[in-house]
């Protein structure tokens, strides 16, 4: 028999370097780089102050924090009312609200650009609405990012909303406090870390990303299509890695915020607390079901705009049906190979990453030994989330595309396309498997061993059956974000791996807007499709378990 | 009993220290074959800890431990030989019963047919074998109980530990499987070793109890022995009620107490003249006053009364003895004779037989 200490050990070693070449070493090359010239001498500050004597670029930082700023703010006020709307009112289609909430994660994030432009374009149906301010800048990217943005913020909110104590509320009423005090000192301190949190992430995904100003912003200087423009317009690798870091800064000052905003979250409900009892209150619920409407419509109707725009002959023109736009074969480096290259990279990114970041869970929560190792892991794992795509990107271009590294050969391959997706995406599948395994007793793997099975037994027998369920989620995670992602990947395709949301971009850029329309909608509906497929597996299995986590009477 | 001379498990000087924190402090321990052990102690004194190295499960910082002649203190639990039940179970809630039970016999040379038959006699061993196709969470705590005991005794092991496996059940399951198992521990005769909180529990299932307290074993014996003559202070707190009255030695056999001088049964001569000791009487060993001739005779002003069903605890102080704090056990029919209320008068012996003393420190 195997020795299970060397074999646990071997495995979190190879999962260990994974993540080291994956993203510890790439991102050092992006440090060192920023603080060299183009010969790569050491130059100290010089490639900063450049940056800051660029006016393109500086005002690109300027722009990037004050939308995202403005962006941040919407979606936060509109994500709560939301989520207040669906977890503590009365009023009517709750689920369908929070449904609908969800949608757009399952979009490209191109899509709420490409929609905008049809609304409030040149050709907008609903261009008057601006008076006479064009979309293509600020006002089409807030627009986007809120959209984009919005169901990140509506989970973390729902889910701060939901925990609450009966009894806190019980003891405000019986103290005389006025609905509008019991907000104030109830409701609003009960959630202020998921506030903080909504907050921290929604200023993160705005910041960085890419999809939105890429395709609305026009000449509107963002540094997320700033950094783009110097590494491939430009080859200035020195700006591009300068700005990577201006962009690395404040998402990892967010994240590490958000990790102490965390720390101190643990036990806020105690575990006695009574679950709230939500009473109508007919003016609010009334008031609320109001702001959602409007919010559902106006989140439906970006998504939707594109979808439609895509099946009509010439929009806003001509609106009889056509299937024209889907002629991909005839738009230039298109067809549907780039269809299916998406699919490679998503089930690949789905399949190798459900395997890398379950075991990797494993093994740092259930392993013996090499304590600081598996606390250093564990760190890691929960970096990519700090990380920018378009930055992690850049840094494999520094990092792989060096012909001193033997990985070389990785380079402008689908392998690496699959590498840097499943490491973008790694902290979210990492935090939910985690999330999981503490839920299994501490004294499986110690009945295991006293009855003399081997661990890997224990580990398939029970272990992977009673996490089956987290195990369908994290796959179809990463296949969504894989098949809609253009950050992680718009460094790094070639020819022959370009994917359909890279096609987008490119379609875009080149004025193709109603293909680009298509390929989106089918990038959705592809999506959309793969969630509803997990909604249905779960349900069958959790029919499946019910017997081993509900007493029969 | 068996014979000691011949220790089926066995440890010597065994330590676990988790950086500056000793968990087990040189506990040396000799166990006989087919015994019935508990550790008990209160929570933290690291009676699961010793459970666990045994086990396999932590290891020793230093010592090393015998069981039945084989060295195995370096040796993963894969290795030993023991079945373990564990506080939570730990009952595999995908498996059914039946699984659960013949999970350790994965890889055994045997047919599937011998295999369930197997599984089924345990099953039956413990008085469930009607639920054998049932999962976990269908089972009552008390049956999810006797599942993780008949997985644990599927392998045939020559040492059975168990984690407080009765601490989580209602009061009357406790009672009843406390009997059902040791019932069934003295018919396998497989060496066991029980941790517990519960001392009531202890001293009704053990052969032998260990008392531990801070990493170390207070006391190791019989439950007789640990009640009526406790080794040190702690054990005499911790099992059982007890008065302890502060008092100086007085040579000549007795202790003063202020100005009160109370006889000893024995003969403390190791102590100094004038030593600080604690003298040690329980409630229940405190005897009403026949006379003014009795020896040990105190005067107590009666505070409180306690009814606690079989009897009457009555919370007094002692006049005598400096207004020392003292509890007496009394039935319902003298305290009624008596009219005792709080404010009364009550004269009781301490018998010196009973009057254990420890050193103060």
């Amino acid at each position: 028999m195997l020795s299970s200490r060397f074999l646990t050990n071997s495995v979190l070693c190879l999962i260990a370097a994974f993540l080291a070449f994956g993203l510890v070493f790439p991102l050092a090359t992006i440090l060192v780089k920023s603080v060299q010239n183009a010969e790569g001498v050491f130059a100290g500050l010089e490639n900063f102050r450049r940056f800051a004597d660029t006016p393109g670029l500086a005002g690109a930082a300027r722009n990037s924090f004050v939308i995202s700023a403005i962006s941040t703010a919407i979606t936060v006020v509109l994500a709560f009312a939301y989520a207040y709307g669906v977890m503590r009112t009365r009023m009517p289609a709750r689920a369908l609200f929070s449904g609908i909430a969800m949608i757009p994660i399952l979009a490209p994030s191109l899509l709420p650009g490409i929609s905008l432009i049809y609304l409030f374009g040149k050709q907008g149906i609903l261009r008057d609405v601006l008076m006479g301010h064009p979309v293509y800048g600020p006002i089409g990217i807030v627009m986007g990012q809120v959209t984009f943005a919005f169901p990140h913020a509506a989970l973390i909110l729902s889910t701060a909303l939901a925990a609450a104590d009966q009894r806190l509320y019980e003891a405000a009423i019986s103290l005389r406090a006025s609905p509008a005090r019991i907000f104030r000192t109830v409701t609003l301190p009960g959630c202020r870390y998921g506030l903080t949190s909504a907050a921290l992430s929604v200023f993160t995904i705005s910041f960085t990303d890419f999809g939105v100003p890429s395709v609305i912003g026009g000449n509107y200087p963002m540094l997320s299509t700033q950094i783009y423009l110097q590494v491939v317009g430009r080859y200035d690798f020195q700006m591009g890695a300068v700005t990577a870091i201006v962009l690395l800064l404040p998402t990892v000052l967010s994240f590490v915020v958000q990790q102490m905003v965390q720390r101190r979250n643990v036990g806020l409900v105690s575990s006695g607390a009574i679950p709230l009892r939500v009473v109508p209150r007919p003016a609010l619920d009334a008031a609320l079901f109001l702001v959602c409407t409007a919010v559902a419509i106006f989140l439906l109707a970006i998504l939707c705009t594109a979808g439609f725009a895509s099946l009509v002959k010439y929009w806003p023109y001509n609106l009889s049906l056509s299937f024209n736009s889907y002629q991909f074969s005839r738009m230039p480096g298109g067809g549907w190979s780039v269809y299916l290259n998406s699919w490679i990279l998503a089930t690949a990114t789905a399949t190798i990453g459900t395997v890398m970041i379950f075991l990797g869970a494993y093994l740092v929560e259930k392993g013996e030994g090499n304590a600081s190792l598996r606390a250093a892991m564990n760190l890691i794992c929960m970096l990519p989330l700090a990380v920018p795509g378009v930055v992690l990107g850049l840094s494999y271009i520094f990092f792989f595309n060096n012909p001193a590294n033997p990985l070389v050969g990785l380079y402008s391959t689908m392998g690496i396309l699959v590498l840097s997706s499943v490491i973008y995406f790694y902290t979210v599948p990492h935090i939910m498997s985690l999330t999981a395994l503490k839920h299994l007793s501490r004294e499986f793997e110690a009945t295991g061993a006293s009855l003399k099975v081997p661990f890997y037994v224990t580990f398939f027998r029970v272990t992977l059956p009673c996490c089956l369920p987290t195990i369908i989620n994290i796959w179809s995670y990463l296949f969504v974000n894989a098949m809609t992602t253009v950050a992680a990947v718009i460094f790094l395709y070639s020819a022959r791996t370009q994917v359909a949301a890279i096609t987008i971009v490119n379609w875009n850029t080149g004025g193709a807007l109603a293909p680009s329309a298509a390929m989106s909608t089918v990038l959705l509906i592809t999506s959309a499709s793969v969630w509803l497929l997990r909604a249905w597996v779960s349900s069958r299995l959790a029919r499946r378990m019910q017997a081993w986590k509900e007493p029969v009477t | 009993m068996t014979d000691i001379a011949q220790p089926y498990l066995q440890l010597s000087d065994a330590s676990k220290s988790y950086g500056a924190f000793t968990a087990l402090d040189d506990v040396s321990l000799a166990i006989g074959k087919s015994e019935f052990i508990c550790f008990l102690g209160p929570s933290g004194c690291g009676k699961t800890t010793l459970l666990r190295s045994i086990a396999g499960l932590e290891l020793l910082t230093s010592g090393w431990i015998v069981q039945d002649g084989r060295e195995v203190t370096k040796l993963p639990p894969q290795a030993r030989d023991f079945g373990i039940v564990f506080q939570s179970y730990a009952l595999f809630p995908n498996l059914t019963v039946a699984a659960n039970v013949g999970y350790g016999l994965y890889g055994r040379k045997m047919s599937r047919e011998a295999m369930r038959k197997h599984v089924l006699d345990m099953l039956d061993l413990v008085g469930i074998a009607n639920q054998a196709e049932k999962y976990p969470a269908q089972l009552s705590g008390g049956q999810q109980q006797r599942v993780a005991l008949a997985r644990a005794l599927a392998i045939s092991p020559g040492l059975l530990l168990l984690d407080e496996p009765l601490s989580a059940l209602d009061t009357r399951v406790r009672f009843r499987l406390r009997g059902e198992l040791r019932a069934l521990q003295k018919r396998l005769a497989v060496t066991t070793i029980m941790v517990t909180h519960d001392q009531e529990e202890a001293l009704a299932m053990a052969d032998r109890i260990v008392v531990m307290n801070q990493g170390r074993v207070e006391q190791f014996g019989t439950a007789p022995e640990i009640y009526n003559n406790p080794a040190t202070e702690f054990v005499a707190d911790f099992v059982g009620e007890m008065n302890f009255i502060d008092a100086q030695t007085g040579g000549d056999g007795a202790a003063s107490v202020g100005a009160a001088r109370l006889a000893l049964g024995e003969d403390h001569g190791a102590l100094a003249r004038g030593a600080a000791v604690r003298l040690a009487i329980r409630p229940s060993e405190i005897v009403l006053a026949e006379g003014e001739g009795d020896s040990n005779r105190v005067d107590l002003t009666v505070e409180r009364l306690e009814f606690l069903g079989a009897f009457i605890r009555v919370h007094a102080s002692a006049r005598g003895l400096g207004g020392a704090a003292l509890r007496v056990d009394l039935s319902e029919a003298v305290v009624c004779a008596r009219g005792l209320a709080p404010g009364a008068t009550l004269s009781v012996a301490l018998p010196a037989e009973k009057l254990r003393l420890f050193p103060r420190g």
